[in-house]
């Protein structure tokens, strides 16, 4: 079966393999990216409730290296007096959250 | 105590860990007829509906218990290692409910029904002893619940290893803190109900956090930190029910 590395980070710890011992076999890429996916919402779900922003990164890589797929969760909450104009709908401001300015 | 080279000695090191034995215990256990035979990784050695007239004693490697959910979706609820006996229930009920299959490669000794009834109802005290292994494979299911329903995924994969440790103590399969670990992340992630990506982060995590070391050539885990380990895991080793 091929080999991926795959990298993971929840915003406070990125877990990237160096040891070779540390990559995994799937069939194939579409079943690395499968689990890959489950694995974002999982490590979310561990870090939940914590603070009011967090972006989970998931990233996968074939056994050269190369990245073959990126997902990012982010996850922005506001507090009662935050509630006002703009930020009301809870789609604007996960960027500024984030403290990473506008999103592409 | 147990004589060397007693094919079925395993089974006497694990009633001793979780009971006290006579002699003629030792005795009676050691002269059980059995069928032995050794299987790779996916050998099933007996399937949900089947209805066997055997029990099985794992000699050597690891095995587990799973179910199927829809979508081929598997669901392993137990590991098992040397000396258990995880088809015991198999006496009494007589449709299996679920599949019992080799994790890693191997060796198990089948046991006939009619000679552990036997046990049963000519020697009913050690047949107590014997049932006491069923009782604790419960305990452990608990336990497990507990940990996929409300433990953390690093509690859980930590209070795992802290048990597969503590079992393999027992069964004097421990060289001071490293022990046999033939299970794959996908064999995790099947116990835990979690994806393999996750497992993967978390024992890379209690790697990275030194709390263990795994070595890949040789399938074992050494504990760095047993206390820290136990810490993580929310580990009381109390429901495995060892005496020593």
């Amino acid at each position: 079966m091929p080999k991926f590395i795959i990298t993971t980070d929840d915003g406070k710890q990125r877990i990237s393999p160096d040891d070779p011992d540390d990559m995994l076999d799937f069939p194939d890429a579409e079943a690395a990216i499968k689990d890959a996916q489950v694995a974002l919402a999982e490590i979310a779900h561990d870090s939940m409730p914590d603070g009011k922003a967090a972006r989970f990164t998931v990233e996968v890589a074939d056994e050269a290296g190369k990245v073959i797929y990126r997902a990012t969760l982010d996850f922005a909450a506001w507090s009662e007096g935050q509630l006002d104009g703009k930020t009301k709908d809870g789609s604007a401001d996960v960027a500024e959250q984030l403290d990473m300015g506008p999103r592409e | 105590m147990r004589r060397t080279g007693d094919v079925l000695g395993p089974l006497v090191t694990r009633l001793a860990a979780i009971g006290s034995l006579t002699e003629s215990d030792i005795d009676a256990l050691l002269a059980l007829p059995y069928t032995l035979r050794e299987g790779k990784p996916g050998w099933e050695i007996v399937r949900e509906g089947d209805r066997p007239s055997q029990c099985c004693l794992i000699l050597d490697g690891t095995f587990g218990r799973f179910k199927m959910a829809a979508q081929g979706a598997k669901q392993i609820v137990s590991y098992h290692i040397r000396g258990d006996l995880p088809d015991l229930q198999s006496c009494f009920l007589p449709a299996m409910d679920h599949t019992l299959s080799a994790l890693t490669v191997g060796t198990v000794a089948f046991i006939p029904h009619a000679a552990i009834r036997h046990i049963l109802e000519e020697t009913p005290l050690l047949g107590a002893k014997l049932l006491r292994e069923s009782f604790i494979d419960s305990s452990v299911t608990r336990e497990w619940l507990c940990n996929v329903g409300r433990r953390s995924s690093e509690s859980r994969i930590a209070h795992l290893i802290c048990e597969m440790f503590t079992r393999h103590r027992a069964a004097g399969h421990v060289d001071q803190f490293t022990f046999p670990f033939g299970l794959t992340q996908v064999a995790i992630s099947d116990s835990q109900g979690m994806s393999t990506v996750h497992v993967n982060r978390v024992l890379q995590k209690l790697k990275a956090n030194k709390l263990i070391s795994s070595h890949a050539k040789s399938k074992a885990i050494t504990i760095l930190d047993w206390e820290g380990l136990q810490a993580v895991g929310d580990f009381d080793p109390r429901y495995l029910h060892i005496l020593h």
